[in-house]
């Protein structure tokens, strides 16, 4: 083949910005510390990294519900403990008032104090939690018990608060009145015991212990439930911790460039561009001119 | 009995060939790097010989008159030639299409934190934020900016795509008009290698140049007639476009597709609308999905939807985010129908990806062959300054061997005519 000035000169060129483009991408990627920066640099992986993306933000967000679901069950499974202390002074007082032994102003203080704790726990079912009625299901704006002496909760649309934890997981992080309580019109509804309680020690008749412990066993078992929940948000949570860690590292693996590799790669193309420079610079000087005199 | 004056006029002959080969190599050094220009040499020939008796036989000897100087040619092959075209047409065609896809991948900012991805991402999140507290006001608020964002970053790409469409549609007349103008330059040329004669060399790489410039942009089919004048037509469907001095200028259509059967970069840009159109169907198609899957409504007020759209005949320019709502809710289907959203826009990225990555292969590759053709054909055609320095000694040795046979005619004639009979 006969070679011409011009070809070397061509050829010289298209290689060296060849290598100087293979240069500057390689560069490109060892300054940002990432493999992709287009779709085009690995349409499969840029894909991937997004939908690594959408699932560790997704699970970020699932992380807060998390976080929010276990302070609203630390507070509940809290407030029931004060519930089933109260309850149980209740107990004491109420088996004390049975004995027939104390005199009327022993019982009407007794029936007073029975009051306060009736007072204290309609306290503790309107309690909050940042703000936000705690056992009033979804309608935290509101109360359950506003008012005094009210023991109905007005049952319409109200559901349990839950939170998301999971794709397509809720779990209810709230109880609600009626569970707790039992219904205004059923026979065992604590704060008609506790009203009953009262009344029966005024009057000096006997107090009905059954119905005590009735409403004690509703609140411990609704608490266990609670606890139970708070289990499984705790489970759940690792998981997410778990699954965190694994998408990032996953993500890390598409679109991040390991750096050894990297750097070794960006010192071989440096070299292979110098190369190409030194190469040009010789085979475009000399000619049969430069040997003719 | 040859004339006395035989050696001087043989001598000439040599004199004015060598002068030639000098003038030529001169001319061929002087263009080692003009675009297109094909190195040329000198043909000459032994000049017609004298008959002169040689007193053996009936036969006479023949005796040389020195040599001719038959004509001055350009070095091609005319098949190189068509090869390269053929290239540089594809590879026309595959630049303009890489270079859309190239501002395509821009515009739809892939990978990266604060592309549609992420602000669909964020509104996601957002509305978890106002499921913990429903009747939180400032969640409400969270939720209508992500969602405005995420209408602010669908838009802007939607305008860029606009402005992208616009652009390739004034490009492709302007390069029907640039092509139209190497029709009329190569007509012009035309005629003047036809009045010319057929060696017209300096004419002629002129034509060849705006001719590789014709085939970058369309694709052509060239024949030479007997006269030295280019007859070009398109190989698609054989439509004339050069016959002598006249011209079939092409046309640009606005008409999705017109241009392809021109071929070339025409052709690349006409389909780069057509990719860009089809992009802009789809991101609009994800826009509509996502928005919807939200909930969105025409009417807007108080308590509707998150946005304010037409389901039906959805319009990117047109869809607002609902600020008036108060009591907004996540529609129960969100998670599932947004996530087929957020997926075909994911699949959207990655068909860009892959076209376009098909694209930069296609490039390289085609621009390897013509490399690989243009070398080839340089290696016939391409002035080689070693070459011409050998050929110039070369040429220059054998004007000084004329010019010494000249001055050794004029010694002999001076023997007889001044120094004979005295």
């Amino acid at each position: 083949m006969r070679v011409t000035q011009q070809m070397l000169n061509q050829n010289a060129i298209r290689n060296m910005s060849q290598n100087l483009s293979r240069f500057e991408k390689i560069n490109n990627q060892v300054s940002s510390g990432k493999l992709l920066h287009r779709p085009s640099d690995d349409p499969n992986g840029v894909s991937k990294a997004m939908n690594l993306k959408s699932t560790l933000s997704a699970n970020t967000q699932f992380e807060r519900n998390t976080n929010e679901a276990k302070l609203w069950m630390n507070e509940t499974g809290q407030n029931i403990d004060s519930m089933v202390n109260a309850m149980q002074r209740v107990r004491e007082l109420a088996v004390q008032g049975n004995n027939g032994t104390y005199s009327e102003l022993d019982q009407t203080a007794m029936a007073a104090e029975i009051e306060e704790l009736t007072e204290q726990m309609r306290q503790l079912a309107n309690a909050k939690v940042n703000g936000k009625s705690l056992f009033n299901g979804q309608k935290t704006g509101e109360q359950p018990f506003p008012e005094k002496g009210s023991i109905a909760v007005d049952p319409t649309d109200l559901i349990a608060k839950t939170f998301t934890i999971g794709e397509g997981i809720k779990i209810q992080s709230s109880v609600l009145p009626d569970e707790l309580f039992g219904t205004a019109a059923d026979a065992n509804n604590l704060f008609q015991t506790l009203q009953s309680i009262s009344t029966n020690l005024k009057a000096g008749s006997s107090i009905d212990l059954d119905k005590i412990d009735a409403g004690i066993d509703r609140l411990l078992t609704v608490g266990a439930e609670n606890g139970v929940r708070q289990n499984r948000v705790e489970a759940v949570e690792n998981r997410l911790l778990d699954s965190n860690l694994e998408l990032k590292s996953m993500l890390s693996r598409v679109e991040d460039i390991d750096y050894a590799e990297a750097v070794i790669k960006l010192k071989s193309e440096e070299s292979v561009y110098q190369a190409s420079l030194a190469a040009t610079s010789k085979i475009i000087q000399p000619s049969l001119m430069d040997f003719l005199r | 009995m040859v004339s006395s004056f035989h050696g001087l006029e043989l001598g000439k002959r040599g004199l004015s060939v060598g002068q030639a080969s000098i003038a030529t190599t001169g001319q061929n050094i002087a263009n080692v790097n003009t675009k297109g220009y094909s190195r040329q040499q000198v043909n000459s020939s032994a000049s017609p010989s004298l008959d002169v008796w040689t007193g053996q036989g009936a036969n006479t000897g023949q005796l040389g008159t020195g040599v001719n100087l038959d004509s001055i040619t350009r070095v091609r092959d005319r098949f190189l030639d068509q090869q390269f075209r053929d290239h540089s047409e594809t590879l026309g065609q595959w630049q303009a299409k890489q270079t859309t896809l190239d501002r395509l991948e821009t515009i739809v900012n892939e990978p990266s934190d604060s592309g549609l991805n992420s602000a669909m991402d964020l509104l996601n999140s957002a509305w978890q934020d106002l499921a913990n507290e429903p009747d939180s006001l400032s969640a409400q608020a969270v939720v209508k900016e992500r969602a405005q964002s995420f209408i602010e970053v669908a838009q802007s790409m939607n305008k860029s795509l606009d402005s992208l469409k616009s652009e390739l549609t004034q490009e492709s007349q302007a390069t029907a008009e640039e092509a139209n103008g190497y029709l009329k330059q190569i007509a012009e040329l035309n005629k003047s290698i036809v009045r010319d004669g057929s060696q017209s060399n300096d004419l002629k790489d002129k034509r060849d140049v705006l001719v590789e410039e014709l085939s970058t942009l369309m694709s052509i089919k060239v024949d030479e007639k007997s006269n030295g004048s280019y007859s070009i037509s398109l190989s698609s469907n054989n439509q004339q476009l050069v016959s002598g001095e006249e011209v079939f200028e092409v046309d640009h259509k606005t008409g999705t597709g017109e241009n392809k059967v021109y071929g070339g970069k025409l052709a690349g840009l006409s389909e780069s609308i057509d990719i860009a159109k089809s992009y802009q169907d789809n991101l609009e198609n994800v826009v509509g999905d996502f928005a919807a899957a939200n909930s969105m409504s025409a009417t807007g007020g108080k308590d509707q939807a998150l946005f304010i759209g037409n389901a039906a005949d959805f319009n990117l320019y047109e869809v607002k985010v609902n600020y008036e709502a108060s009591l907004l809710k996540q529609p129960a289907a969100t998670e599932k129908t947004s996530e087929a959203a957020q997926s075909d826009f994911r699949k959207l990225v990655s068909q860009l990806g892959a076209q376009s990555q098909a694209a930069i292969h296609s490039v390289t590759n085609h621009g390897a062959t013509l490399q690989a053709t243009e070398n080839r054909r340089q290696s016939v055609t391409g002035v080689s300054l070693d070459e011409e320095m050998a050929n110039l000694i070369k040429y220059q040795h054998s004007y000084n061997a004329a010019a010494r046979l000249v001055s050794m005619t004029d010694q002999m004639l001076d023997t007889i005519i001044n120094r004979m009979g005295n």
